[in-house]
């Protein structure tokens, strides 16, 4: 994107902003945190508008510069939101494009103008955040909860598995806070059953653990 | 290699979970300088270990082809992390030995009783039946002190808070790459979860020679020999521990085991089954391709028996 693109951008945003300061309105504002939820009251507002009929937009999200291939997050810049709306009126099709350069961004509908605006920098209620468009803008930063997960693959074989040495290993392990427990068993895990001798006159209320996996 | 395991995992059969009533006879003797009983060197537990350990090397990899300095920091952390778990659960398993080998060792049968009815009779020496069923099965940890491990496990808390943070900061490239190792980690551990646990047991140590009853018929038709051919199959209780006084030639652990109500008809019944049991021994028959020790069943009618003892039993019930 050039410097002339850019300057259309600003431009465009300045143009927004000034229109919606010189007719503020409440009408069809609306707070959404998932481009769905931003969806359905668009329409909505719209419906009122235009007698029924539905629009649609779209959001997008786009890198200035646009980065090269995968980056790590501080090296980032910037990006740009935009909304592209299509609605069909009883006499035409109208389509508006924008860009902001903010994260938080207000939509908002007159009644009276039927027009479509954007404003950043907004301190009023409600933000926009957008999904991700591509792999590269793509969230997870629950990734940590991943490793912490599976509790009960871990500790079907815990206890034989930390017998080996190769525990030792320097390892990548499921739910690894499983393992850390308050107190540690102090005997394998008896089976339920009874053990007897016959010679011997010895008994046991349970089976132990190793003479039940060699039989 | 995976379908030949599991064929092996079928093939042996816990005794538990046969069907209910199943009498299973074994030899069990120990074999000469085999050591001692141990987890399975090679086994899946350690295809886990491996597992994990690739995947962490090719994420430090890709981390510091990257250079996201968290994803390294993340990295480091959860693998040193299973170290220091590693080094707080490690434990030894101490089975008591024989103290003066060469000593003749008396004969120490052991009958187990599941709580569905199967028994499992195992022909043994009195130390091995001490190793593997009488002694206390104690853990020997490497970290003793409780102290120890408690700040041990503090260390590796701290180590996975770490982690989980550095992860949720790294780029969105390790991320992803983390949480395909996590989830491809998930399946395997599960998979490992659901194989039976006598693979990660290392018990060369031990022989288990199958023994079977006159009365199974199944034993002439296997080629094999498997184990599983071999099991007497009972309809009822009574039928189980007559097959069970057969192979022992005794009641008295009956009576330990309480296995059988404490009634007089019950106690005749014993008498009886005693009695019968000593007229017939054992022989050895060639079945597939190894000698199997065969019970000989005398010929009685064990329930038939019991229900004439109750019935002769049924006014005296109070006579203590």
């Amino acid at each position: 994107m050039g410097d002339e693109a850019k300057r259309s951008l600003r431009s465009k945003e300045a143009h927004f902003s000034t229109k919606m300061a010189a007719n503020p309105t409440k009408e069809g504002q609306f707070k959404a945190t998932k481009c769905e939820t931003f969806l359905a009251p668009l329409r909505a507002t719209q419906g009122q508008m235009d007698g029924g009929r539905c629009g649609l937009v779209k959001i997008w999200r786009r890198w200035y510069p646009e980065p090269p291939g995968i980056i790590s997050r501080k090296d980032r810049p910037t990006p740009f939101y935009g909304c592209t709306l299509n609605y069909s009126s009883s006499t035409a099709s109208q389509s508006f494009n924008s860009s902001v350069l903010l994260e938080s961004l207000h939509i908002c509908f007159s009644g009276r103008t039927k027009m479509l605006r954007f404003f950043p920098r907004s301190n009023q209620a409600g933000y926009l955040q957008l999904p991700f468009q591509n792999v590269s803008q793509f969230q997870l930063d629950i990734a940590g909860f991943l490793a912490i997960l599976g509790e009960g693959c871990v500790l079907a074989n815990a206890q034989v598995a930390a017998l080996s040495s190769i525990t030792f290993l320097p390892r990548l392990l499921p739910a690894p806070q499983a393992l850390m427990m308050p107190s540690r068993p102090s005997k394998l895990e008896a089976l339920v059953g009874h053990t007897t001798g016959v010679q011997s006159g010895n008994h046991r209320d349970y089976i132990n653990h190793v003479g039940n996996v060699l039989v | 290699m995976w379908p030949i395991i599991l064929l092996r995992a079928n093939a042996s059969s816990d005794a538990e979970s046969l069907p209910n009533f199943s009498v299973k006879c074994v030899q069990i003797h120990r074999k000469q300088n085999k050591g001692e009983v141990q987890a399975t060197l090679l086994g899946p537990l350690w295809a886990l270990a491996i597992l994990g350990f690739v995947e962490s090397v090719v994420l430090l990899a890709l981390s510091v082809l990257n250079r996201d300095d968290a994803a390294v920091i993340a990295t480091v952390c959860l693998s040193v992390l299973s170290t220091v778990i590693g080094v707080g659960n490690k434990w030894t398993l101490n089975l008591p030995k024989r103290k003066q080998p060469g000593m003749i060792t008396p004969p120490g049968d052991v009958v187990i009783r599941y709580p569905n009815g199967n028994f499992l009779i195992v022909q043994c020496h009195e130390d091995v039946a001490r190793e593997l069923y009488f002694a206390p099965e104690n853990i020997n940890y490497l970290i003793t002190r409780s102290w120890a491990y408690r700040l041990l496990s503090l260390i590796g808390t701290f180590l996975l808070m770490l982690g989980v943070i550095c992860l949720s900061n790294a780029s969105i490239f390790l991320q992803i790459g983390f949480a395909v190792a996590y989830m491809i980690l998930n399946a395997a551990y599960w998979i490992v979860a659901a194989l039976p646990s006598e693979m990660h047991w290392d018990m060369s140590c031990f022989e288990v020679i199958d023994q079977c009853f006159e009365t199974n018929t199944a034993r002439k038709n296997t080629d094999k020999g498997g184990t599983n051919d071999l099991i007497e199959y009972n309809h009822t209780f009574t039928q189980a521990l007559w097959k069970a006084i057969v192979a022992t030639k005794s009641v008295k652990w009956v009576k330990r085991s309480k296995a059988a109500p404490r009634t007089l008809a019950w106690d005749e019944w014993l008498r009886q089954a005693k009695r019968l049991a000593h007229t017939k021994s054992f022989r050895d028959e060639k079945i597939g391709n190894k000698v199997v020790k065969v019970w000989e069943v005398p010929s009685w009618d064990s329930q038939g028996a019991l229900n004439e003892l109750i019935k002769q039993h049924i006014d005296d019930s109070d006579t203590d």
